[in-house]
């Protein structure tokens, strides 16, 4: 009996393993090389880069630019895994009338930068003297006739300088530069896995369709200016998910629908970590935050995880945004201090607590749709720490909470005893509105996730 | 002249002053009994009634001056034989024997005077012999003229309550005026025709104007004292230049005399503003007069330290008295042959205005569909509420010379220089108060924003003429004219600071005091703004016209035809500079302790450049050529007809500052041809009375910078120039009656009608598709119509004048519409026809004033009132939210009063009534209770977006003249 029982169990296992072996058979995994991805003609890497540009540029090189740069309305700039542009700090532009692809990868990552910049992250770093708000080069710049840019894998750092000239129409001279400025509500913008470094002013200006996923924002904005991360003027539509935005000046994301384009600004904030944002906003009261909606904005705010910001969500009475067609929750609200959590809902704002937030309270007074004097958070203070892998809580600041103003050592990620963990919402869709696509579009718009903030348990989302 | 006023002095006791003057004047004769010689004076010639001639009998005590009907009377005069004596400037001494014997009450005496005959006046069309600063020159200019004008002597100037050429304007039928921040008159909208459908001649010379991108010339810069007359001409001739629509200013300067003369004058004054609060003044000693990058180069990266601040450092004065003065002096030298007058004066003054301002956020809320009647429309949002104090000191000078020199009989020269600048030193404070999102009817809450402002304008208009008049033959004429005129105007760092402050909410989130009230937070610097601005806009022009006057079956015909050249090279510098605070070097905010103090940086690579490739830098020559051909005959007795055709070429080059490889449109030049034709009958019913008919083709052109294809990148939209505007064209008709009777009576009524073609407007249009710029667009046709009604009557020494015009223009332009497209779920715009009046454009518009005169006692008075109809005052991108200014009446008195032998005292009070100017959006209030309260707001069917008050002013004076 017990031999025929063992008997019987490496059959089942021998059977077993073959019918397993014979299900995955039906599939091989198969490697072939291919050529690198090129278009046109190698960029030459051997003089300084001026004026109008196209072509290919390629792995490994370094580029260095001498002037305005611009790629014309019917031209292409591909920019291969691993190349390095410098932009230098002369105040130079990179103007887009027709495409820009930089394609990088995990492993080569491109970067747009200036050479020889020493970063300083550490939290309470002097801000005066910090390279991240110089303001070196004037951004990227796209005209109304840009097609399409998609930036992957890609590092782009030290915008901010003042504009010279009228290259690029919507430029004016003598101002701030944005980061990254599209103006034309057909245009389509994707960037994912990528990393923003330092800013002036507004990071980036999308008024676009845009696709802007899974990448980590530092030290925008500066202090004497202020300065969104990701600001949706009117034309603009699209995702911003699973987006790290650490110290943003003013928000971390906004849509307004300012701007009179015919096209209404639509925007799904969701699944964005906002860290100590709003505090270099020079207005001392009225405005900054971490994200929100104004004037005729429409959108979604799901799955937000806000970390000791300015406020929380807020949804702007004046000029009023439509309210009617904005939807929240499941948003994930902490503080270090009474203070942070009496402004997760800004009295004056549109916003109101919501049963899935966390934490879920309702305040003292608190009529449905309509805004009390005061809201006044009566939980215990710092209770529901999201428990991040490296980033302890309360906030190790030299100071202020202004004192975080980029990644530096700290690590984002849930940890698996996270209370952020399977409490967002994943009943509705991303908007989708630019095309799947390994070079021409986004590598992947990902869909809502079950976890607060960028970075998901399962893998999915942010991926720095 | 020591008027001395307290600082507290009120307006009470000012009318108490004025009272006490108007008293004075009017003191009461002693009462006898006697004989009354009562009758009128007239021209021996034209048998005009005149006004103002001495009438006294010889050897006596017994005098007395004709009223404004041109009648006299001298009273309790005793039996016995006298020598009547008549004296009138410009015409002979009459003398006359009269007898009067006992029992005879009344005796009536009309005397006719001869003018004074100068053989040298040939070459001017009208009797010179008549003193050219009077009314009653006017008037016959008025009848005489070849097309409709409207005429105002110097006399009447002098007598008006005006110091400025613009506030004279609105006084003229069918005339109105923009005002400036200070409350005066700038810019002249004649027949609902905005300021850029006229132009401005001195002397019949088109001027440039300091403005930096237009054609039309502020006419506030010109002090009233300078002038003979001014003329408003709204039926161009094909010898005239042909760009004005509206009609054309004419200032004409005072010209030589024919005797020796002299005038001076000096008052002082003061503004009613400056007795409720202080003015405020800065130091515009330290003010660069050039920017760091005209220093040392485009090139240069400035620094903080090459921007002086004590500019922006404000202290609070009293300011002392407004200071006027002036003289003219003339005479004639070598044998007569050379007339030569000089004039100068100088106005300094204060003004000041308070007003309150709510701005508008970009754009409205959206409709709830696209049929939007006002009740369902779009919600006009308002995103900041200013109060401003403007504190303007303003300094005007004007200087002209003016020579003739009659070779001979048939050969005349004649120069003239003149200068004019006007200088304005002005301090701006503005509370900018971030309309914080919950408002409650208490004290606000939020964001506050404190502007300071200093800005110093030097704008300069000089002009040379020289011209000659030559008879060939007996019938054939020839002038000419060789002009160099030049306009310029300076800003030179032109800067504002910023401070901000919060004011928090009274609750237990925000900052408050022990008692729980609410706190200001504590006060950080913001951005600092310095420009520096100039321009300039000179002339190069030769005229040349000859005429010929055939005898043509017995009857004389005029052949003229001429033509003229001008070369006109304008340039504008820009350059803008935006420093930032140094934040501390925790992040946090630098606060406020004083300018002088604050520490400022440029931010970002390039801002120390500030912005040399500003659209704003551009030059642009423009060369006109025009010629003519005109003829004047009188078909039929008593019938005047001038006709014919003008063509004028115009070419345009402009450049800007943008690079031409990177930038399309960095430079470029335009050309286009019109023929204007033009017919003007005149049909004398009788020696008094006119009738008139005129038809004319006219253009105005874009202004200078609109044809230039720049972008600026505004908060709500970008505003970008147009390279393809087309030029404005008009066909004008008129019909006008005019009656002058005796005296300086007078009706005229007219109707006008005007088709325009391609008028501009400036409008929010679809580019691309990226979304709506602001640009100015031709906009099809447009009709203008109207009529005007003009009436003086005297009663003895009370006289009336009124005018009064009706103005009904068209214009049908696209405007957006912001709406729910429910259907789409989406908001959204679309584009929708408004039809409305033309920017500027009142309906009605009006004078009334009453006149008082007794030559005897040497007093002129007048009370003037103003009103401006509702118009629009600034055009919205949106369906049926434009601005509109509301109705202003505006109440002014003068009188003057011969004191001594040639001393005359005058009073001038202007905006007696302290009214408001008020701008509103015609759209349901939705602000006036509950928390989206605001201020102003006492109209449920307008919302109130601002308000401006000027206060009272006040001018004493005294004048001297001899002759």
């Amino acid at each position: 009996m017990k031999k025929s029982l063992l008997q019987f169990g490496l059959m089942a296992m021998l059977a077993s393993t073959i019918f397993s072996c014979s299900k995955s058979s039906s599939s091989e995994t198969v490697t072939v090389s291919t050529p690198p991805f090129q278009l046109g003609q190698a960029v030459s890497d051997a003089s300084p880069l001026v004026g109008s540009i196209k072509g290919t540029m390629l792995t490994g090189k370094t580029y260095t630019v001498g002037g305005d740069i611009l790629i014309n309305a019917s031209d292409t700039l591909l920019i291969q895994p691993g190349v390095t542009i410098n932009m230098g700090q002369s105040g130079y532009n990179f103007g887009v009338k027709g495409t820009l692809l930089s394609l990088g990868t995990k492993a080569q990552p491109i970067w747009i930068t200036v050479a020889g910049i020493t970063k300083t992250d550490l939290p309470g770093a002097p801000m005066n003297t910090d390279p991240a708000y110089k303001g070196m080069w004037c951004g990227i710049n796209c005209d109304s006739s840009c097609k399409l840019v998609v930036i992957k894998w890609t590092h782009i750092e030290f915008t901010g300088a003042v504009l010279t000239n009228s290259m690029i129409t919507g430029n004016k001279p003598g101002s701030n530069s944005y980061g990254m400025f599209f103006q034309n509500p057909n245009t389509v913008f994707v960037m994912e896995d990528s990393w923003f470094y330092g800013a002036l002013d507004d990071c980036m200006r999308p008024n676009c369709k845009f696709s802007i996923m899974r990448n980590t924002f530092e030290k925008c904005g500066s202090p004497a200016i202020g300065g969104d991360i990701i600001n949706v003027k009117s034309g603009g539509t699209g995702d911003a998910a699973y987006n790290l935005i650490v110290g943003a000046a003013t928000n971390g994301t906004k849509a307004s629908n300012k701007g009179g384009t015919p096209v209404q600004t639509n925007c799904r904030f969701y699944n964005n970590t906002y860290v100590h944002c709003g505090y270099k906003q020079p207005a001392p009261v009225g405005r900054a935050g971490s994200w929100n909606f104004e004037e005729g904005a429409k959108g979604m705010a799901y799955n937000g995880l806000v970390i000791n910001c300015r406020t929380g969500l807020r949804i702007v009475a004046n000029p009023l945004a439509d309210t009617a067609n904005i939807s929240y929750g499941y948003n994930f609200n902490y503080g270090d201090s009474q203070a942070v959590y009496n402004w997760i809902y800004p009295p004056a704002d549109l916003s109101y607590p919501q049963s899935t937030d966390i934490p879920a309270f309702t305040p003292a007074g608190y009529v449905k749709g309509q805004a009390v004097p005061v809201y006044t958070y009566t939980g215990t203070v710092g209770a529901n720490k999201p428990m991040f892998v490296n980033f302890p809580l309360p906030a190790q600041i030299v100071n202020k909470l202004i004192d975080i103003q980029a990644v530096g050592s700290f690590d984002f990620h849930l940890s698996s005893s996270s209370p952020c963990i399977g409490k967002g919402y994943t009943g509705f869709s991303p908007l989708a509105v630019v095309p799947v696509n390994p070079i021409y579009g986004a590598t992947e718009i990902t869909p809502p996730g079950a976890d607060c903030g960028a970075f998901q348990s399962n893998g999915t989302g942010n991926q720095h | 002249m020591s008027f001395i006023v307290s600082k507290r002095l009120k307006f009470s006791s000012f009318i108490f002053i004025a009272s006490l003057l108007v008293c004075t004047f009017s003191n009461a004769r002693t009462t006898a009994s006697g004989v009354e010689i009562e009758g009128s004076v007239r021209d021996a010639n034209t048998k005009e009634y005149l006004i103002g001639a001495i009438v006294y009998l010889k050897d006596t005590k017994l005098n007395t001056a004709t009223n404004l009907e041109g009648k006299y009377k001298i009273k309790y005069i005793t039996p016995g034989k006298y020598i009547l004596v008549c004296k009138y400037v410009g015409y002979k001494i009459k003398e006359q024997e009269l007898t009067l014997s006992e029992g005879v009450k009344e005796l009536k005496v009309n005397i006719l005077i001869e003018p004074i005959s100068t053989e040298l006046n040939e070459v001017s069309v009208i009797d010179t012999s008549i003193n050219k600063e009077s009314d009653l020159f006017n008037r016959k200019l008025e009848i005489n003229a070849p097309s409709v004008i409207n005429s105002i002597s110097a006399k009447t100037i002098q007598l008006s309550p005006d110091i400025t050429v613009a506030n004279v304007l609105q006084r003229v039928s069918g005339v109105s005026v923009d005002r400036n921040a200070n409350g005066e008159g700038r810019f002249a909208i004649i027949r609902g025709m905005d300021k850029r459908y006229n132009y401005t001649l001195v002397n019949g010379i088109k001027i440039p104007s300091p403005d930096n991108k237009n054609r039309y010339v502020p006419m506030d810069i010109f002090p009233a004292e300078l002038l003979e007359r001014l003329e408003v001409i709204k039926a161009l001739t094909p010898a005239m230049e042909g760009d004005a629509i509206g009609g054309a200013i004419n200032l004409v300067m005072k010209s030589a005399p024919e005797k020796f003369i002299f005038s001076a004058n000096l008052s002082t004054g003061y503004s009613q503003i400056f007795f409720d609060r202080p003015f405020s003044s800065f130091n515009s000693g330290v003010i660069n007069p050039k920017a760091p990058s005209e220093i040392n180069g485009p090139t240069y990266q400035a620094v903080p330290s090459d921007f002086p601040r004590a500019n922006l450092s404000y202290k609070e004065i009293t300011p002392a008295p407004n200071t006027n003065f002036g003289f003219t002096i003339g005479n004639r030298f070598l044998k007569n042959k050379l007339g030569v007058i000089v004039a100068a004066t100088y106005q300094n003054s204060n003004r000041g205005s308070n007003s309150q301002v709510l701005l508008p956020s970009s754009q409205p809320g959206a409709a709830s569909s696209k049929d939007a009647s006002l009740n369902n429309g779009m919600l006009v949002q308002f995103s900041d509420y200013n109060g401003r104090q403007y504190s303007t000191q303003i300094t005007r000078m004007g200087a002209h010379v003016f020579m003739d020199y009659k070779l001979n009989k048939k050969n005349t020269f004649t120069l003239y220089n003149g200068i004019i600048r006007m200088s304005e030193i002005q301090t701006r404070h503005q509370i900018d108060t971030v309309l914080e999102k919950t408002r409650t009817a208490g004290p606000g809450t939020g964001e506050v924003h404190e502007q300071d402002r200093s800005r110093m304008t030097t704008q300069t208009i000089y002009n040379s003429t020289l011209q000659g008049k030559h008879q060939l033959t007996h019938n054939i004429k020839v002038d000419w004219s060789l002009v160099y005129s030049i306009a310029t105007s300076e800003t030179p760092d032109w800067a504002q600071f910023e401070r901000i402050h919060g004011v928090s909410l009274k609750n237990a989130n925000s900052p408050v005091d022990s008692n729980g009230n609410q706190v200001l937070t504590p006060t950080s610097i913001n951005k600092m703004t310095s420009r520096w601005m100039h321009n300039t806009d000179q002339d190069k022009t030769g005229y040349l016209n000859f005429s010929w006057t055939p005898k043509i079956l017995k009857r004389d015909v005029e052949f003229s035809t001429g033509g003229l050249m001008r070369f006109k090279n304008r340039s504008s510098f820009y350059q803008e500079y935006t420093l930032q605070p140094i934040p501390n070097t925790d992040g946090t905010q630098q606060l406020w302790t004083n300018i002088i103090d604050a520490r400022y940086q440029f931010l970002g690579i390039n801002a120390g450049l500030g912005a040399p490739t500003d659209a704003n830098n551009y030059t642009v020559d423009e060369n006109i050529t025009a010629m003519y051909g005109q003829v004047k005959f009188d078909p039929i007795r008593n019938l005047q007809l001038i006709g014919g055709m003008r063509v004028e070429n115009t070419y345009e080059n402009y450049t800007t500052a943008q690079d031409p490889s990177k930038f399309i449109g960095a430079n470029g030049t335009r050309k286009y041809q019109d023929m204007l034709p033009s017919i003007h009958f005149k049909y004398a019913l009788t020696s008094h009375q006119n009738i008139r008919l005129s038809y004319f083709s006219s253009i105005s052109r874009p202004g200078f910078f609109e044809i230039i294809p720049y972008s600026i990148p505004g908060e709500s939209w970008t505003e970008m120039g147009n390279v393809y505007l087309k030029h404005t064209q008009a066909d004008n008709y008129d019909l006008r009656y005019e009656f002058f009777s005796k005296g300086s009576n007078q009706l005229m009524a007219g109707v006008f009608y005007k088709n325009i073609t391609n008028p501009i407007e400036w409008a929010l249009v679809k580019e691309g598709t990226s979304g709506l710029i602001l640009q100015p667009q031709n906009y099809g046709n447009a009709t203008n119509y109207g009529f005007e009604l003009v009436f003086t009557k005297f009663f003895g020494a009370f006289g009336i004048h009124a005018n009064y015009t009706y103005t009904n223009s068209s214009i049908t332009t696209y405007k957006q519409i912001y709406y729910h497209d429910a259907a789409k779920n989406t908001n959204t715009f679309d584009s929708i026809a408004q039809t409305r009046p033309l920017q500027g454009q009142s309906a009605h518009i009006g004078n009334f004033s009453l006149l008082y005169k007794n030559s005897k006692l040497g007093i002129d008075a007048q009370l003037a009132l103003v009103y401006t109809g509702r118009r629009i005052s600034q055009l919205s991108g949106y369906y049926e939210l434009d601005y509109w200014q509301k109705a202003f009446t505006q109440l002014d008195f003068s009188a003057e009063k011969r004191a001594f032998k040639k001393f005359f005292v005058f009073v001038k009070i202007n905006n007696i009534l302290n009214s408001p100017l008020i701008t509103e959006i015609v759209y349901p209030n939705k602000y006036m209770t509950g928390k989206l309260m605001l201020p102003m707001q006492d109209n449920a069917n307008s919302v109130t977006v601002e308000k401006e008050i000027f206060y009272q002013t006040y001018l004493i004076g005294l004048r001297y003249k001899i002759n």
